[in-house]
């Protein structure tokens, strides 16, 4: 009897478990893979890869190698097969892709032995560091990107070391990314608390008209919005013509592609976000426990304190959750009406998607950055009073 | 002996500058006492207290506390605890912090608090809970919080509104009188709001019957029940019997009603009613005697048209003087259990049990 009935349970949980595994685990999985995975050198060069696994690493590998190598690439260049090889390699290294590209090239003519005109054309062909660095790339797993997105490499003796200066950028991304969603997300919890508050204590016939301008924007797509603000902001826009002929000041105000402006078309998106959580917890806190506190001795501020506050504080947290969760992923608007210092993490995860076609970083970064808002999220739970309801009062 | 520590006069109040609410309400209430305020759905009761505690301001008149005039003291500093019907228990504190709260309010520190609070909580019975939340209680439990909550920082006056609607009877019954015990053991003032009738007898040393923003009746639950200075008060208080006529005669304390059929009955004059004028004739049920009776005033025979059995009396509806639908309440011990439906019998009532009142036409 009990097992028939957890039958049922389980196959009518059934397609919400397997909803949340093909829209959720899956993709999930699938990202962590591609930002570990590394078999672009040992799909496409398998003759090669094969070779370097009986290299011991000392000195340099066989002359077979060296042939198979150029074979192998220019066979795949031929099936334009070789960039991925090449964006792979030079990962690894920063010049190894023109090196491969001249070698290819020079290869045409050589005579002889392979090993000693490549060597001849470039002394690197014959440095052992760099035969390890091919021999790292045929995988099957690197923890490379991982450590790429963090601003770590992998040494020559495969230490980890920090990565040159000015290829040390993504830590002050992941920084500049968090310090945007906790602004905006607390300037967001401060201007939705009042409005919130003023929905949930007008008259119900004004409290469906603020709904509707509180929702309104909402229905509007980001784009729509952030384009708005480019033309308000911009040096030639009304407001710096406003500015002007009010003689306020004397040449326009950079507004646009600046840090100011990331921020206010950010809140004008995710505003709703914000108040509509705290509305409903506010619509549901009872004005007796206000008039029992009252009736208890205690001032408006000390009411406010004491229990307004705490009551309300499970909507402030479901609130700032979502605006931070959303933010976190923000991408369009900075790239809008932001300047390149305003970029997000997710510009990144786009432009090495689709721009730059390297997968494996875009896929670290997208899984560093939900390891990390998760972390965050953690946080706030165990020091945030009210958040672990998860906005639902209890 | 008067010693008011409450005082409404003529207070009046509109939610919306169109209906009025409360008409010009008098009301004195004495220091340690026991007001019921009652009356049925809509009648102003909670808003009586609402502007008694603060919440509320009066549209005209003056209400004062301890002789001090309250209009324009906001409700923080009124010192008034108040019962409220849901509770209103803080949910994000513990019962004790719940009862901590006003003490904090006070200044009081956390030793004193402590055991304020124990005292409190022993009263209650409910010494052991002080660390659960109030969702963790039953709703007598959390009941018993609201009463000690309202008491904890001893203020003078206590208001509750409906403090027991949400209890089944018997819990109710229950808390009934240990509420009344605590207002003996604490000598504070009680404003009570119920609709409740048996309630307001059970519990008060006078009652306020309230109709349409008016006070009816101000008077001991006794006085209430057995001197009705209205219809309204009489029907609204336990169970009628009401018949309209005129009156035929009369002298100072007593009067002859004809009812429409010509059927005159003897009663005691209530109110000042010229002969000739319509009036009501209110009658208890459990006054009229059924079967044999004794040398009273009013004897006459009725035709019964329903018998309802409940155990430790029975009720008779009856036809009588041309009108039907008159009650009667017999405890069955005269052999009159073959009593059949249509059957006629006779009935009768002393002339100082039936009661002459004015005719008020929205009844
Ligand atoms: N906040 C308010 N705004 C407008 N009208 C109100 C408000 N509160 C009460 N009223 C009106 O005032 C009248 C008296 O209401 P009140 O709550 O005092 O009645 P009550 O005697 O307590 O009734 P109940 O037994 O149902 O609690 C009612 O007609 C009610 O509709
Ligand atoms: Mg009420």
């Amino acid at each position: 009897m009990m097992t028939r009935r957890n039958l049922l349970a389980a196959a009518l949980i059934a397609p919400l478990l397997l909803l949340v595994f093909v829209s959720f685990i899956v993709p999930l999985g699938a990202t962590l893979y591609r930002a570990v995975e590394d078999a672009e050198i040992s799909t496409i060069l398998p003759k090669t890869t094969a070779l370097l696994e009986q290299w011991n690493g000392e000195g340099v590998p066989s002359e077979q190698t060296y042939l198979s190598l150029m074979n192998e690439l220019r066979e795949a260049q031929e099936q334009q097969k070789a960039g991925p090889v090449l964006n792979r390699l030079n990962f690894e290294e920063t010049g190894l892709r023109s090196m491969l590209l001249q070698g290819l090239r020079a290869s045409g003519q050589f005579s002889g032995s392979y090993k000693q005109n490549l060597i001849a054309l470039n002394p690197r062909w014959g440095d052992p560091h760099f035969w390890g660095l091919v021999k790292r790339s045929t995988g099957p797993w690197t923890p490379l990107y991982f450590l790429r997105s963090v601003d770590l490499k992998l040494g020559p003796n495969g230490a980890v070391v920090p990565t040159a200066d000015e290829e040390a950028v993504f830590i002050k991304l992941f920084i500049r990314t968090f310090e945007i969603s906790l602004v905006v997300t607390l300037i967001c919890a401060v201007l939705a608390y009042p409005m919130a508050y003023t929905l949930s204590i007008l008259p119900q016939a004004w409290t469906n008209i603020g709904i509707m301008l509180v929702l309104i924007p909402f229905w509007t797509s980001i784009l729509v919005r952030t384009t708005a603000w480019f033309i308000i902001l911009q040096r030639e826009g009304p407001i710096n013509a406003l500015l002007l002929s009010l003689h306020l000041v004397e040449q326009p105000v950079t507004m646009i592609f600046t840090r100011f402006a990331v921020y206010l078309a950010m809140v004008h998106v995710l505003l709703p976000f914000a108040i509509l959580p705290l509305y409903s917890v506010m619509k549901g806190i009872k004005p007796d426990y206000m008039r029992a506190a009252a009736s208890l001795g205690a001032p408006g501020w000390r009411r406010f304190l004491r229990i307004y506050l705490p009551l309300s504080m499970p909507g402030v947290a479901s609130g700032a959750l979502m605006v931070f969760m959303l933010s976190v992923g923000f991408y369009i608007t900075p790239a809008l009406v932001g300047g390149s210092g305003d970029q997000m993490i997710s510009y990144f995860i786009a432009f090495f998607t689709n721009t730059s076609v390297n997968w494996g970083i875009a896929a670290a970064l997208a899984a560093l950055l939900m390891g990390m808002t998760g972390i965050l999220v953690a946080i706030a739970w165990l020091l945030v009073p009210g958040f672990r309801s998860g906005g639902v009062r209890v | 002996m008067s010693d008011p520590i409450v005082v409404f006069d003529s207070i009046t109040k509109s939610y919306d500058g169109i209906n009025t609410v409360l008409h010009g309400l008098d009301l004195t209430i004495e220091r340690g006492e026991f007001v019921t305020l009652l009356g049925p759905s809509g009648s102003g009761k909670t808003t009586t207290l609402m502007i008694l505690a603060g919440f509320e301001d009066p549209s005209g008149g003056t209400i004062s506390l301890d002789g001090r005039l309250l209009n324009h003291v906001p409700a923080h500093q009124r010192g008034i605890g108040v019962v409220f019907q849901n509770y209103a228990l803080f949910p994000h504190m513990s019962v004790a912090g719940n009862l901590s709260f006003p003490l904090e309010m006070q200044g009081i520190g956390r030793a004193e608090r402590d055991q304020r609070i124990k005292a409190a909580l022993d009263m209650v019975k409910l010494g052991p809970l002080g660390e659960r939340r109030p969702s963790e209680l039953s709703g007598g439990q959390q009941q018993r919080v609201a009463l000690a909550r309202a008491l904890v920082f001893q203020p003078k006056l206590v208001l509750m509104d409906e403090p027991l609607g949400a209890l089944d009877k018997q819990l109710r019954e229950h808390m009934q009188i240990e509420i009344k015990h605590i207002h003996e053991q604490l000598g504070v003032t009680l404003v009570y709001v119920t609709h409740d009738q048996s309630e307001a007898l059970t519990m008060s040393d006078r009652v306020a019957v309230f109709n349409h923003g008016r006070i009816q009746q101000l008077a001991s639950p006794a006085t209430i029940y057995e001197e009705p200075a209205n219809a309204f008060v009489a029907s609204f208080i336990g169970e009628n019997n009401r018949l309209v006529g005129t009156i035929a005669t009369r002298d100072a304390t007593y009067c002859r009603m004809a009812l429409e059929d010509g059927t005159q009955i003897e009663a005691r004059l209530t109110g000042d009613l010229a002969i000739g004028s319509k009036a009501v004739l209110s009658l208890r049920p459990e006054r009229v005697m059924v079967g044999d009776s004794g040398p009273n005033a009013n004897t006459f025979n009725a035709r019964i048209e329903e018998l309802i059995y409940f155990g430790d009396h029975t009720k008779l509806r009856l036809s009588l003087g041309g009108s039907s639908g008159f009650m009667a309440r017999t405890s069955f011990k005269d052999g009159l259990r073959d009593l059949q439906r249509g059957a006629s019998i006779p009935v009768s009532w002393s002339r100082d049990c039936g009661r002459v009142l004015p005719f008020m036409e929205q009844e």
